[in-house]
């Protein structure tokens, strides 16, 4: 009898155990309300942002992710319309002085935080001065370098009194530039620049990490944030602008498996996602449930001009001369990417906004088979022979591995060289591209605000950012002239001219341009992607015609 | 049986030493680090962030802070998450992965253990040909794979389970059978092949030569003999299982602790990584250490002393 006792007593330590853990585990009743409400016809919309946001402090943004649910809580200076055109936000006007360095915005009158205090300029003030500060140490302080000081107040040279913005009343915001910057407006519609309620943060240092402490002055405010769950956002009826938002509600939840997003999404239960299975792109932007928006990136090889035989331009020209880009869109990424014909991509304004910079620049790039096996001869490889093997560097992807199988492909076939692939771990490969520790590797560049410059400046000598150590003494002295004016026929002819430069050389192969696959339901209407800061914008979101 | 305990502790707390050492040195060998992104900051902007991090105070001072915190109990913010500390982090994920894997070991271990018994009784006939066939295919079969098969049918097609996320009993369902395939297959195969021979040992044809029934002989001789390998099977399973997965969390969205294992790495997250190594050495040291005490119960000849010096 008492081996009998014990064997009950084992299995009742178990069931203990099994029962107290899963007790924890289902503490957190949810309301399953899974769109089902019968009630008065509540416009909601549910959005799978995918990764958790890292933060929703706006000095701290860095992803995407983040700055889709900033634009959606928070009114910056300006913002961007459907048309991808800047509208005033918080800001009512800006008087621009005539030497392009002085701004002086005008606030909207009567606009409130979401816990009713006014929204004025010092807010502004506070937050940009926040941004800035050594202490905040916030990647995108670098942002705000054309602010005047911006760049020495970061390095702690100088006091936040000697930086160029300030509240000279509630509702006049004066800001003094460093150096004339022509798409100034632009980063005040950037996520990192949106005020901060200054009472609030100088009270409660982690007034952003709970929806009960956030105070926002945007379309929507945060109802709840269960982390890696969902975000809700309901409409903010003290908007300034409340009377264009019609959503009175957006679930942003965080599905990062893109099967798992797709299946949801076919069965109804999501109404806007992005990144659909590269195996269901094609067949998903066939049948219209997806769209292929231009995103204004560049996908390219960098060629590490330090290393044998990349250092000669000839080696470098024909390695871009016989990759066939057509043939990589459209058998390889298969999304509906554009091949590359230039370095910028289409989406930046020219001389005028109306023009577009890559279109004015024309093709750029030459595919020639024959022309290239003749340069490669004329560098002393004819053939292929004798020149010492390729290897190709990437992070580890499916996806960076199909592109370069298929490069080294065409460099093995059309050159007859020897090619080999190396994949590495995303931070070792980040380790080599900064040492220098490769010949070919992967690399792409995303804008950070909207002009060319935002992709020109990167391979200026010894630039942070230009891993192919390439250096020329002409394109650094077009980007500097082009920084260094207000002109913008001066700016737009310069960075032309290093555009043809920089593709002549190629210390980068750019392969293609990005674009960003969004799949709506019919009745969502009115979301759109912005030239920048996140993925989807949702203050003139509507729903039509959904049963 | 006190000094047994003691001395278990004592250990668990120098195994617990070594893990965090090694994991601290080997984390901080790798190449990375926290704040490393494909556009590289300004390198002023870099030093003000390893300055507020205190990631450029010499390694020694950061290993023995790390210690300082660790013992208390404190693993600091994560770097890639600010607003949330790692202590959040373990206190959210850990009840939620805790509750899937209790309900895919509970699963394992009822249709593991009857499957392996029925197998082990009915050696060589259909049932168990079958059921080995279904645990060979528990075994190799992948769990991303099961997870994709249980949400196209159950999810999709028959729309009887939420496809993902998390609130109700029925997001636990699909993780848990997911999660449950392959230790259930490993304790049938277990359970069968341990019963298999316990059977042919001398003191079952005892207890037959003494006319006992065959049914006292199998639960009372028998499975008691034979359970023991599949207990000490389960400490490592719980500790493992419980903590979460990360294939399953991603798949099924789910908010627990094991895609934090994986990620904390991928992101050079320290404190993260910090915080979910010795969590989990803890857990699985207790794990054991409960499994050397259910020997004691199940198995009358296992006594828990010290050997005499």
């Amino acid at each position: 009898m008492l081996r009998n006792k014990s064997w009950v007593l084992l299995l009742a330590l178990v069931l203990l155990v099994t029962v107290a853990l899963a007790g924890c585990g289902g503490q957190k009743p949810q309301p399953a309300d899974s769109g089902s409400s019968t009630k008065a016809p509540e416009k909601a919309i549910v959005y799978n942002l995918g990764a958790e946001p890292e933060t929703l402090e706006p000095a701290m943004q860095i992803g995407a992710p983040e700055g889709t649910v900033l634009m959606a809580l928070m009114e910056g200076l300006y913002r961007y319309n459907a048309d991808r055109k800047l509208v005033p936000g918080a800001a009512e006007k800006v008087d621009i002085s005539p030497d392009g360095k002085k701004y002086i915005f005008t606030i909207r009158k009567g606009m409130k935080w979401t816990n009713g205090d006014p929204v004025t300029a010092h807010d502004f003030e506070y937050a940009w001065k926040y941004l800035l500060d050594k202490n905040t140490a916030a990647d995108y302080a670098y942002l705000a370098y054309c602010i005047k000081n911006g760049e020495k107040f970061n390095n702690g040279e100088v006091t936040a009194d000697q930086v160029g913005v300030k509240a000279t009343d509630d509702y006049t915001l004066e800001v003094e530039l460093e150096a004339p910057t022509p798409y100034f407006l632009d980063l005040t519609a950037c996520s990192n620049l949106f005020p901060v309620n200054k009472k609030v943060a100088e009270a409660n240092k982690e007034w952003h990490t709970r929806p009960e402490t956030y105070v926002g002055n945007g379309p929507f405010k945060l109802a709840a944030w269960e982390h890696q769950q969902k975000l809700e956002l309901v409409k903010n009826p003290d908007y300034w602008d409340a009377a264009n938002v019609k959503l009175d509600k957006l679930t942003i939840i965080l599905v990062e498996d893109v099967n798992t997003m797709l299946t949801m999404f076919e069965s109804g239960q999501i109404d806007v996602a992005e990144d659909a299975p590269v195996k269901d792109v094609k067949r998903l932007l066939a049948d219209g449930t997806a769209v292929a928006l231009p995103d204004p990136s560049t996908y390219y090889y960098i060629l590490n001009t330090k290393k044998k035989p990349l250092d000669n331009v000839k080696v470098r020209q024909a390695l871009s001369m016989v990759i066939d880009r057509k043939a990589i869109v459209e058998n390889v990424t298969r999304a509906g990417q554009k091949p590359a014909t230039g370095y910028v991509p289409f989406g930046f304004p020219d001389l005028t906004p109306d023009k577009d910079f890559r279109e004015a620049g024309g093709a750029l790039i030459k595919e020639d088979v024959n022309k290239a096996k003749k340069l490669l001869a004329e560098a002393g490889y004819p053939d292929g022979k004798g020149m010492p093997e390729i290897e190709i560097l990437y992070n580890n992807s499916p996806n960076h591995q199909k592109i370069a199988e298929a490069i080294a492909q065409m460099w093995k076939d059309n050159l007859g060289i020897k090619v080999k692939l190396a994949a590495q771990e995303w931070q070792v490969y980040l380790d080599a591209l900064d040492a220098g520790n490769f010949m070919v590797a992967r690399g792409g560049w995303m804008p950070d605000y909207n002009d060319a410059m935002t992709f020109m400046d990167v391979h200026v000598t010894g630039g942070g950012n230009n891993h192919s150590f390439w250096s020329n003494k002409e394109y650094d002295r077009l980007i500097a002239g082009a920084k260094n004016t207000n002109d913008q026929n001066i700016r737009i002819k310069n960075m032309h001219e290093a555009e043809r430069i920089l593709m002549d050389e190629m210390p980068v192969i750019p392969i293609y341009f990005y674009v960003n696959v969004t799949m709506y339901k019919p009745w969502v209407k009115g979301v759109f992607v912005p030239p920048f800061g996140g993925y989807q914008e949702f203050k003139w979101a509507d729903v039509e015609g959904k049963k | 049986m006190v000094r047994f305990m003691v001395r278990r502790l004592a250990m668990a707390l120098v195994s617990l030493f070594f893990v965090v050492t090694l994991t601290f040195f080997i984390m901080k060998a790798i190449p990375g680090g926290p704040f490393a992104s494909e556009k590289s900051l300004p390198p002023n902007i870099l030093a003000a962030i390893n300055e507020k991090y205190h990631l450029n105070d010499p390694l020694w001072k950061q290993y023995v802070d790390y210690l300082g915190r660790t013992a208390r109990w404190d693993f600091g913010p994560s770097f890639k998450y600010p607003n949330r500390t790692v202590n959040d982090i373990i206190r959210d994920g850990f009840p939620v992965s805790a509750a899937v894997g209790a309900m895919a070991v509970g699963l394992a271990l009822g249709v593991g253990l009857l499957a392996g018994v029925m197998s082990a009784l009915k050696q060589n006939h259909f049932q168990d040909y079958g059921t080995m066939v279904l645990a060979t295919l528990g075994f190799s079969v992948p769990s991303f794979v099961m997870a994709g098969l249980l949400q196209y049918f159950l999810a999709y097609r028959w729309q009887v389970l939420p496809p993902a996320l998390w609130g109700s009993w029925k997001n636990i369902v699909m993780p848990a059978l997911a999660l449950s395939a392959l230790p259930t297959a490993m304790i049938a195969r277990l359970m069968r092949s341990s019963m298999l021979e316990v059977l042919q040992q001398d003191y079952i044809k005892t207890a037959r030569a003494k006319g006992l029934s065959e049914r006292v002989i199998i639960y009372r001789h028998v499975l008691r003999n034979a359970i023991l390998p599949v207990v000490t099977y389960l400490g490592p399973l719980i500790a493992g299982v419980f903590t979460g997965s990360f294939i399953i969390e991603s798949i099924f969205a789910v908010p627990g602790l094991g895609r934090w294992f994986v990620l904390s790495i991928a992101n050079r997250d320290y404190t993260v990584i910090m915080g979910t190594t010795v969590f989990y050495s803890l857990f699985l040291i207790a794990m054991n250490l409960l499994v050397d005490l259910a020997y004691v119960i199940i198995d009358p000849r296992i006594k828990l002393v010290d050997r005499k010096e």
